[in-house]
């Protein structure tokens, strides 16, 4: 298993000193026609501008991306290029599923940690309306033959072998969002930890109905305001989506406990309502070498403390946050009452739940990390204080950023020293990021 | 051929003498025939300069080497290359044709050259034109004097005959040569439009036998002609598809096709630009015939073009256009500043058009407003630019995306620091105005140019609140900004030397025709707008039917009556740039009553639906029930079609008569650069200025005193005419253009 990062023992500290994202819009609602990249260059471009910083002082590009769109396999490169970065700079994608994004942040650290570069563009973009629809084999493989066929005839006779069920489509995304190992769903894996926890559904739908009260609590506030930059859609220019599409002010218990569960009809308790819907959207974060940007003077929002990842049993992949923060803890020496703030990814309400109820467990940190006491508690007045996942959205590879800049942005407002940022990781990892502010 | 070669000689023999002794010694080192086993090589290298361009002294050394060739018998094909980078030879030395307009070389002496590219095509070994980049008039009639040719794919790769836009037609056997090989139709529309055509276009159209990557071209070129050492086969005979076939054989079907064409110019030209026309008669009356007596047609035609005053006018915008280029807009060698990145603030019509054209040319633009539906309103402007591009196919998708991601939008002064230029396009109130110069001079470097893009407000009141006021001018562009060429640079009281250089040179760098001005009320072309659309409010006043208006002063040349152009910009925008000159410079500046009525009635134009005319769809009718309404004391007798022509036009050169007087202009050349690519003034005439001389100071001041006598003040020819006409000065005594 891979050592924590520690930005002590590292030659440089790095600095975050700005990031923005986009609006987080439901799949298949405003984003649907802007593409992935439209929303990095989006995010890119302000980002650089939010820092004042200048294209050409940017030393590489690394985004997260989950579901490579056909067209930018690369999409770090197409971000770069079409945010005028120069050709000479180079750029690479990062994919850690939903990590995708912190994953890019790490990218930034390692190579600013150890001189290689000074600043650094990163975050991560997801567009999950643009996924695709997937030809079945058989279709496919009919396409390859037919190109190979020699003669007109040849042609006919392989098209004569055509079955219309054949047409049936993959679809990507379910695809994506189903471990091969454990065989089972993202959805079915929350099931899991619902069940291991004896998660009631409405303690479920209780944690969701917060999310989305604090998540407008925030919006009405401005907060997202600090965060966001509207997105033009690509599909004609002529609007624009200014704030989050997700939370809502009217959400009730009562509302929620109506839904059928999705992943388990008959004995579930995950549904739509307190999942994370899949999301489209894109964030950047510019960092530096914090005595670069000390030098010249500049605000920074903070810097990065330590991370690691970890792996954790795919079928239990929710449990990712605990896993890789009882890692860091041990590796850093930080105690849970070092920690001021903490965004803990919803990526589903009985998952988050779940850890906060690990994170207090002394049998659970026993048996799983030999511990002698308790992680210790995370408590709610700290924990995902403005909404989180199940309200705003999960755009899988950009995530993991976002989580970050709100943490360090509601630290600014909260004028706090240290948050930690964690998340589950869908194959069974977990990652946690400490950042911290003078 | 040798008879031939005897004539040639006798007819270039008298050149040699016009020229400077160096002259022949430059065209030596210019063309060179090499040889490379069997191929002959001519090849092009204007020396030190970056074009190459058939003057007389290159076509008489080029010709002299087709007579080696000739003599030359282990040379069994002919290459003909440049070796310059963008440019295969950009056509014939335009400062040469003044020679023939000031009668210092006869038109005759000129057209023998003709034998040159005869004497090309009559070689009896075959030939094979190598192109890459410019290929243009003489150029493309060198070309089609060769047996084969072979195109680059490069995007520099252009070929057409342009000589219809500079007034006269090609003159070196293109009205000839060109239908000869790619038929009537075709070569119709290249020759009648000076358009150009790129390889893949050329090659669908027969125009080139080969194309190729540009890196090959020289390797495939010569296996070309090795080929053709080999087979020894000289041209084929043209292609001609089905239709062509029948158009230009059945009876009556050149007819036709020469009939729709003429009808096509008159639409476009209304009759004032003699060059197409006669194009079609050369083409006409040549089809069919032999080569030589096609151009003898030709030479008689291209006589005849060269001594009309269109021409004479044509070749002087396309100077005006030539002068552009040097210009760097300020006396002193001040130097303008790089421009990587730039800032809109206002994202109106505007402001989206003005980031639309910084995009467009690879620059990034940061387009600020106050909220976003106003931003987005922005994106859909510029990008309104690029779906028309989109759909005309002369953009790809990709162009498209990578040209609207260098827009970002903000309503924050995040970035700013980092802009080297930033154009203020925000409604035109001086209060807010000069709040947003004040803003802008906290949040942008100090080094940071800023540029106001007023249509008629004091620069120099926006750059008092300004810290350092030097840095501070003005970039009036037009709208719409995609289509419109000037932009006026406004010099204010303390805008430095380098700021103007700056937006002069950036301006150009857009792909814009620039000209400086000094900071007064309506700068140049709003100010010789104002009275002419004054006197077109006044004729109707007299009861002239605004039809009849628009119609006397588009057969004039104007691209548009003043009628209607009152409804494009609309009569609140155009109203209030009469108020504004009306402060500024009085009684002579009074807005018709009868303007203000339309306003008041709501009628705005064009963009309410309905102005001084009715806009029902793409239609556009008089009301006259409208009309009834307005206060109109029609007078007994109607001005005439003369009066009106001349109220217009004269009220004009009187007031930029006085933009010279007061220095607001630097010379009649910049005024004239306004009019005609500010307000698309008749090119045919040379400009408004160039249209005064032609009549004399004299004639205009008493025209004006007549006109005085009836209207008042208003026509009262200002001091500088005066004087002009009892000097018999013109404007453009002492303007160097070309």
């Amino acid at each position: 298993m891979t050592k924590t990062w520690i930005a002590k023992e590292q030659k440089n500290r790095v600095a975050v000193v700005a990031g923005v994202r986009t609006p987080f819009a439901k799949a298949g609602t405003k984003l649907k026609d802007t593409s992935a990249v439209h929303l990095g260059v989006t995010v890119a471009r302000d980002a650089m501008a939010k820092a004042e910083v200048d294209s050409e002082n940017i030393d590489e590009v690394v985004f997260g991306n989950a579901g490579t769109p056909a067209d930018a396999a690369n999409i770090s490169r197409v971000i770069a290029l079409r945010a005028g970065i120069d050709e000479s700079v180079p750029g690479y994608t990062v994919h850690r599923n939903c990590a995708s994004a912190m994953e890019a942040v790490a990218q930034g650290c390692l190579k600013i940690g150890l001189g290689l570069a000074d600043t650094m563009l990163v975050g991560g973009v997801e567009s999950m309306s643009q996924m695709p629809l997937i030809y079945g084999e058989q279709m496919t493989e009919l396409f390859a033959t037919l190109s190979y066929a020699k003669s007109p005839a040849e042609k006919l006779q392989k098209i004569m072998t055509f079955r219309p069920q054949w047409l049936k489509p993959i679809v990507a995304i379910m695809e994506g969002l189903t471990d091969p190992i454990s065989g089972l769903n993202m959805g079915q894996t929350a099931e899991v930890l619902a069940q291991d926890f004896h998660l009631s559904r409405l303690a479920q739908d209780e944690f969701a109905t917060r999310s989305h009260h604090r998540a407008i609590a925030a919006q009405k506030e401005g907060k997202f305001r600090d965060e966001i930059i509207p997105v033009v859609l690509e599909d004609g220019f002529d609007e624009v989506l200014e704030t989050d599409i997700g939370p809502r002010d009217n959400q009730s218990v009562e509302a929620l406990s109506k839904l059928r569960p999705f992943f388990d009809k008959a004995n579930g308790t995950i549904t739509a309502g307190n999942s994370c819907p899949i999301t489209d959207g894109g964030v950047a974060l510019i960092l530096m070498n914090a005595e670069k940007a000390k030098a010249d003077g500049r605000q920074i929002l903070g810097t990065i403390s330590s991370y690691v990842f970890t792996g954790c049993e795919p079928k239990r992949m929710g449990m990712g946050p605990i896993h890789s923060t009882a890692k860091l803890f041990k590796d850093t020496g930080l105690k849970m009452s070092d920690i001021n703030l903490v965004e803990l990814n919803e990526a589903f309400s009985a998952q988050v739940l779940a850890n906060q109820m690990a994170f207090a467990s002394k049998s659970y940190c026993a048996e799983k990390f030999g511990a002698t006491d308790a992680l210790g508690e995370i408590r709610d007045e700290i924990l995902n204080v403005n909404g989180g996942a199940v309200a705003l959205g999960h755009p899988v590879g950009a995530t993991g950023a976002r989580l970050i800049l709100t943490l360090l942005l509601e630290m600014r407002r909260r004028n706090v020293g240290r948050g930690l940022a964690t998340l589950c990781i869908g194959g069974g990892q977990g990652g946690a990021f400490v950042v911290e502010r003078e | 051929m040798e008879m031939n070669r005897e004539q040639i000689l006798k007819d270039v023999a008298g050149f040699k003498s016009l020229f400077a002794e160096d002259a022949s010694a430059i065209a030596e080192k210019s063309i060179q025939l090499t040889k490379e086993g069997a191929v002959g090589i001519i090849s092009f290298d204007q020396y030190q300069e970056k074009a190459n361009k058939l003057s007389f002294m290159n076509m008489i050394r080029f010709v002299e080497l087709l007579f080696k060739v000739n003599e030359d018998k282990s040379i069994k094909s002919l290459l003909i290359i440049s070796k310059k980078p963008t440019i295969f030879i950009a056509g014939a030395d335009i400062a040469e044709i003044k020679l023939l307009t000031s009668g210092k070389i006869k038109v005759e002496s000129l057209m023998k050259l003709q034998e040159v590219f005869t004497y090309l095509e009559e070689l009896p070994i075959p030939s094979v034109a190598a192109i890459h980049g410019a290929c243009m008039g003489g150029g493309m009639e060198l070309a089609l004097g060769c047996d084969y040719r072979i195109a680059s794919e490069a995007h520099e790769t252009r070929m057409g005959l342009p000589e219809v836009m500079l007034g006269i037609i090609p003159g070196w056997g293109g009205t000839q040569r060109m239908p000869r090989l790619i038929g009537l139709e075709k070569s119709l529309d290249l020759i009648l439009t000076g358009k150009n055509v790129d390889a893949r276009k050329a090659k669908k159209i027969g125009l080139v036998d080969r194309t190729c990557p540009a890196a090959l071209l020289e390797s495939k070129a010569m296996a070309f002609a090795q080929e053709l050492a080999v087979s020894g086969k000289k041209r084929p005979s043209p292609h001609r598809d089905f239709k062509e076939k029948l158009l230009e054989t059945v009876p009556g079907g050149q007819w036709l096709v020469f009939d729709m064409a003429r009808k096509q110019v008159m639409a476009k030209t209304k009759g004032n630009y003699p060059a197409p026309l006669k194009a079609i008669e050369a083409i006409k009356q040549g089809y069919g015939k032999s080569i030589e007596k096609g151009l003898q047609i030709e030479a008689k035609a291209f006589g005849e073009l060269i001594a009309t005053p269109e021409c004479q006018n044509l070749l002087h915008v396309y100077y005006l256009n030539e002068r552009v280029k040097r210009d760097k807009g300020v006396a002193s060698g001040a130097k303008g500043k790089t421009i990587a990145s730039a800032a809109v603030i206002g994202a109106g019509v505007m402001g989206g058009g003005i980031a639309q054209l910084f995009a467009a040319k690879k620059v990034r633009v940061r387009m600020k407003d106050i909220n976003w539906a106003a931003i987005a309103s922005g994106y859909k402007a510029a990008y309104r630019v690029f779906k028309k591009g989109l759909d005309r196919k002369k953009l790809k998708k990709f162009d498209v995306d990578n040209a609207m991601a260098e827009i970002e939008g903000t309503t924050a002064w995040e970035g700013f620091s980092r802009v080297d230029l930033v154009v203020e396009a925000v409604v035109e109130k001086l209060d807010v105005k000069k709040a947003i110069f004040k803003e802008l001079s906290e949040r942008v470097s100090g080094a940071t140019i800023l540029a106001s893009n007023t249509s008629s407000l004091s620069v120099t009141e926006m750059a008092l609140v300004v810290k350092n006021p030097e840095r501070v001018g003005g970039m009036h562009f037009f709208n719409p900004v995609d289509k419109m060429p000037l932009v006026e640079v406004i010099r204010a009281e303390k805008t430095s030397d380098e700021t103007v250089a700056t937006i002069f040179q950036f301006s150009k760098k857009m792909g814009k025709t620039p000209i400086v001005v000094k900071d007064a009320p309506g700068f140049v072309v709003n100010r010789i707008l104002g009275p002419y659309l004054n006197e077109a409010g006044y004729l109707m006043t007299d009861g002239v039917a605004p039809k009849k208006i628009d119609q006397v002063l588009e057969k004039f040349g104007m691209p548009m009556g003043p009628c209607t152009l009152l409804d494009e910009v609309g009569l609140d925008v155009g109203s209030k740039v009469a108020q504004v000159l009306f402060g500024a410079f009085g009684e002579r500046m009074k807005p018709p009553v009868l303007i203000d009525a339309v306003v008041k009635a709501g009628r705005l134009g064009k963009k309410t639906g309905k102005g001084i005319y009715l806009h029902e769809g793409k239609e556009v009718k008089e009301d006259a029930e409208f009309l009834a309404t307005l206060n109109i004391k029609a007078k007994d007798k109607l001005p005439s079609n003369d009066e009106i022509e001349k109220r217009c036009v004269f009220v004009m050169i009187n007031e930029a008569a006085r933009l010279l007087e007061e220095g607001v202009a630097r010379d009649a050349a910049d005024i004239d650069i306004g009019m005609i690519f500010g307000t698309g003034f008749a090119p045919f005439r040379g400009g408004l200025l160039k249209y005064a001389d032609s009549l004399g100071a004299a004639k205009v001041v008493s025209e004006l005193d007549l006109l005085a006598r009836v209207h008042g003040v208003r026509f009262q020819p200002c001091q500088f005419l005066q004087t002009m006409a009892v000097s018999e000065k013109k404007f453009y005594d002492g303007v160097e253009i070309g």
